[in-house]
């Protein structure tokens, strides 16, 4: 597992968390660049990643590792921590190609919860024109009234276009 | 993942509904379909529930949320003193910006460290703190232009989270503090409207 956070406290606190849980082997970056550099060193089965980090932030890490080709691994799962519970930042981090959304602060239950998302269901990834990443659906949604991004048509503003179920908020959502 | 928690199965899925299942690579076409309009579902590759291993010596009944708390409590004595690197971390990025408030790296480490502030501030017991310094955070983020925030008002939050630290004034429990904090709340949002808000992404 990899941890990336600019911060060693926060760090120090997830590896903690994950040893609890009866992960053994967690590696740590201390930014985004040095977080890519340890992903296709290591092979990590999941990253675990700030946002807020300086040059590279964890959604420009997600999305170079979510560039099919140019890394190892790009379905890895990956899970954004983030001081941000705004709707609009769930959003932007879904788009990057995030697995999972974790608001801070974390919580063992929270952590854990999100782990097992990526495990017992992972979602499917989905190829398209503008988008590679896990499938941003969660479900079929009949009353869906928004255009149809798969079928290649201009991306509408980022809001409109984002489905959003009571799994993707954080649990201390407003 | 190696020898990882006890491998967790379809019903312990915290109420999702189950994923769905690919054979293989599928290639669906939407209702249009048209051979340049395709998008692609991909299973994916690795399942993780094969790499994950009964852990050694534990008993059937093991509670990963209870041991990983467990650790975190053996972590907390440390606690206290990381709130204080914290503040530390945030005197010196605030010491840098008031130098030189153009400055766009300054003003970055400044958010950051506020940011960081407010992310862990209530995990290492100080959620007081964290308000505090979360209303920073949003105050640089919010402003249109960061030079044009009034050093003296991030000064004050600075000191505050100083104080909070110091006086141990680590929930909402403590009224001065409580007061201090929804007081700067109001100045950054009197604030921020004088200044002017960037516009938001969306």
């Amino acid at each position: 597992m990899l941890v990336a956070d600019d911060n060693a406290h926060m760090r120090r606190i997830i590896r903690s968390l994950l040893h609890g849980f009866g992960v053994r082997e967690v590696a740590e970056a201390e930014d985004g660049a040095s977080a890519l550099e340890t992903f296709n060193s290591h092979n990590p089965d999941i990253v675990i990643t700030d946002w807020a980090m300086p040059i590279i932030d964890g959604l420009e890490l997600t999305r170079l590792i979510r560039n099919p080709g140019s890394q190892s691994n790009p379905y890895v799962p990956i899970i954004i921590l983030t001081g941000h519970a705004e709707r609009r930042r769930v959003i932007e981090a879904r788009d990057a190609g995030v697995s999972e959304f974790l608001a801070k602060p974390i919580s063992a239950k929270s952590l854990y919860g999100r782990l097992i998302a990526t495990v017992v269901n992972p979602r499917p990834f989905v190829r398209t024109k503008t988008y590679f990443g896990p499938d941003r659906r969660r479900y079929d949604n009949p009353n869906y009234k928004g255009p149809e991004r798969r079928s290649g048509a201009p991306p509408r503003e980022p809001h409109d276009t984002m489905e959003i179920d009571d799994a993707t908020i954080p649990e201390n959502w407003g | 993942m190696q020898d990882g928690p006890n491998c967790p199965d379809d019903e312990n899925n915290f109420g999702r509904a189950p994923a769905a299942r690919f054979t293989g690579r599928e290639t669906v076409m939407s209702n249009s379909a048209q051979k340049d309009k395709a998008f692609e579902l991909i299973p994916t590759p690795v399942d993780l529930r094969k790499k994950c291993k009964p852990l050694r010596g534990k008993a059937a009944g093991f509670d990963p949320i209870a041991q990983a708390e467990q650790e975190l409590a053996r972590l907390a004595v440390r606690f206290d003193t990381w709130m204080e690197d914290e503040t530390v971390n945030l005197e010196q990025a605030f010491a840098a910006f008031a130098a030189n408030p153009a400055d766009e790296k300054a003003a970055d480490a400044l958010f950051r460290s506020a940011h960081d502030l407010r992310g862990q501030s209530e995990t290492l017991g100080y959620p007081l703190a964290g308000r505090v310094a979360g209303n920073l955070s949003v105050l640089m983020e919010s402003a249109a232009d960061r030079s044009l925030i009034p050093p003296a008002i991030i000064e004050h939050h600075v000191n505050t989270v100083r104080a909070i630290v110091r006086e141990k004034a680590k929930d909402d429990q403590n009224r001065v503090g409580s007061e201090i904090a929804a007081r700067l709340e109001e100045m950054a949002s009197e604030i921020l409207d004088r200044i002017g808000r960037a516009p938001e992404d969306d």
